[in-house]
């Protein structure tokens, strides 16, 4: 994606969440955004079996437990 | 630093039975250490200094009376400025929330209340525990007492200043991305995050409700051990709260590590072209002091903090922005500028974005787990890349997070603790994190302490005019 597409997709986020961007911050902005898109591929360029699916991922109880069960398995 | 400002949590507690010292005294002692340092640290936003030395009267008539409420009963410490204390500003350091003064105290404030200590007042934070310093929050920023020219890292900036100036043995603080940890390591001063779900956030103004995390910051592991002590368990409350049992702390703290077996991650520094070349050395020799107390230290390689990095970012903006969403549209101004620019940041992450790293997250803590954690008793990891960085330096790039490798440990919610390793040339701190299994906190405080022993670095403090 090149940048003037971007640019594009950046004014419509941001018009779309009603934020105000000062004239002289919307440059950092908008390489903000482009390091978010970086996260973004690299957060979803990933394998995605089933077993990874997200609720309750931050309960450590539900990892020691398949942790343990892989153990005893 | 007076004799009292030196003594351990475990000491004072001790003095204070043997009726050789008074909680009335330490505390007008911390008082003033605070009165000749606040304007310039900035430590503490508010200073509750009457509510304080009431307190503390009414602990010494409790030891006189023969009530013991336990290891915190008659210690001071502070609160960052997100954590509801009842009629007193919880601000946030915001002009959002100039006059926001809660009915009741957050549940780990309540906790160390009930065990008898002695709250000095609300220390500063980043603004929302997000951002940057910013001359245009509510309160000014706090500084770094080892050289007031550079930041004391955030966001619990103020409890990390505060401990390492000798202020307050113990200051809570919170941990999102690296919050307790960072300042404790620009600062010098210990620093715990314990597993997700171990304390309570009920009442801590939340940044990013999966990722965040509530510990102490302290001038030593022991008085870490005796904080967290006091701030752990299940509260029914909290919605993320582990019902878990809580160890003792203090028991296992002269184990030592003879026969442990310690990881050191050494692939972050190794990729980040900017680490300052001292850290490196200064955590070599640290681990060179467990080895020779009978650890097997080894490496490990973890995935590139790069990775754990986006995923835990993502993760954090996407809550962030969905709390602050009404302010940043109808009131932006209010906010400083750092802050306002990150979490507007959260508006660019797409909802699909955020249940990918949802998910990325469980795979990053079932594989630390099970892969490093299955074959050793702890993990050792840079803390940060850099030192602190000074105030007229800070960088323009709304995400930057200054050098700080502490995320990884809120993706997987172990738990994780600074702890001082060197100096640089310059004089400020290097630390490096010391990562347990999930709820085995102790291993870490043992950990920790062992190394403490092993280095001189508890008796060096900044030097300050007081």
């Amino acid at each position: 994606m090149d940048d003037a597409a971007i640019k594009q997709q950046y004014d419509a986020i941001v018009a779309r969440a009603g934020l105000s961007i000062p004239a002289d911050r919307e440059a950092t902005m908008v390489d903000t955004y482009k390091d978010i898109l970086k996260w973004s591929r690299i957060v979803r360029n990933r394998p995605r079996p089933a077993s990874l699916e997200p609720s309750n991922a931050y309960f450590l109880a539900t990892v020691t437990r398949v942790v343990d069960g892989e153990k005893g398995a | 630093m007076s004799e009292i400002q030196d003594m351990s949590i475990a000491a004072l507690s001790a003095a204070y039975r043997e009726r050789t010292l008074s909680p009335v005294e330490v505390t007008e002692d911390a008082l003033q250490r605070i009165a000749a340092l606040n304007d310039t640290l900035n430590a503490f936003n508010t200073v509750t200094a009457e509510l304080a030395l009431a307190r503390a009267k009414a602990a010494e008539a409790e030891f006189m009376s023969g009530t013991d409420l336990g290891p915190m009963h008659g210690i001071p410490f502070g609160a960052k400025d997100i954590y509801d204390t009842a009629g007193i500003l919880t601000s946030c350091q915001s002009k959002l929330r100039p006059d926001v003064v809660p009915d009741v105290n957050a549940h780990a404030v309540q906790k160390l209340l009930d065990g008898g200590a002695v709250l000095l007042g609300k220390c500063a934070t980043i603004e929302f525990a997000t951002g940057g310093p910013s001359e245009e929050t509510l309160f000014p920023p706090a500084r770094n007492p080892w050289n007031t020219a550079h930041v004391p890292g955030g966001s619990s900036s103020g409890s990390g200043a505060a401990v390492a100036a000798g202020m307050t043995r113990m200051a809570l603080g919170s941990d999102t991305g690296g919050s307790i940890r960072g300042p404790a390591a620009y600062c010098g001063t210990v620093g715990i995050k314990p597993t997700y779900g171990r304390v309570s956030r009920r009442g801590v103004f939340p940044l990013s409700f999966t990722m965040d995390h509530c510990g102490p910051l302290s001038w030593s592991v022991a008085d870490a051990a005796l904080s967290l002590q006091v701030m752990a368990g299940f509260d029914p409350l909290d919605p993320a709260s582990a019902d878990e049992p809580v160890a003792d702390y203090a028991a296992g703290l002269d184990g030592g590590v003879k026969g442990l077996r310690i990881g050191y991650v050494a692939n972050w520094l190794a990729e980040d072209k900017n680490t300052h070349p001292e850290i490196p050395a200064a955590i070599e020799t640290a681990l060179a002091a467990l080895r020779a107390d009978g650890a097997v230290v080894e490496n490990v390689a973890l995935s590139s903090h790069e990775v754990f990095h986006a995923c835990g970012r993502m993760i954090i903006l996407a809550e962030c922005y969905a709390i602050h969403e009404k302010d940043l549209m109808e009131r932006p101004e209010l906010y400083g500028r750092p802050t306002r620019e990150r979490l507007m940041a959260g508006a660019f992450v797409r909802g699909s974005d955020y249940v990918e790293a949802l998910r990325m997250r469980r795979e990053m803590s079932l594989q630390f787990n099970a892969e490093v954690l299955g074959q050793y008793d702890a993990v050792i990891a840079p803390a940060t890349a850099l030192p602190a960085g000074r105030f007229d330096a800070q960088p323009n790039d709304p995400l930057a997070l200054s050098g700080y490798l502490t995320v990884p440990f809120n993706v997987t919610g172990n738990p994780a603790m600074s702890v001082c390793c060197g100096f640089t040339s310059e004089g400020l701190p290097i630390s490096m994190q010391v990562v347990g299994k999930p709820f085995d906190e102790a291993m870490v405080l043992r950990v920790g302490a062992a190394y403490e022993r092993a280095s001189a670095w508890r008796h060096r403090r900044p030097t300050l005019s007081a």
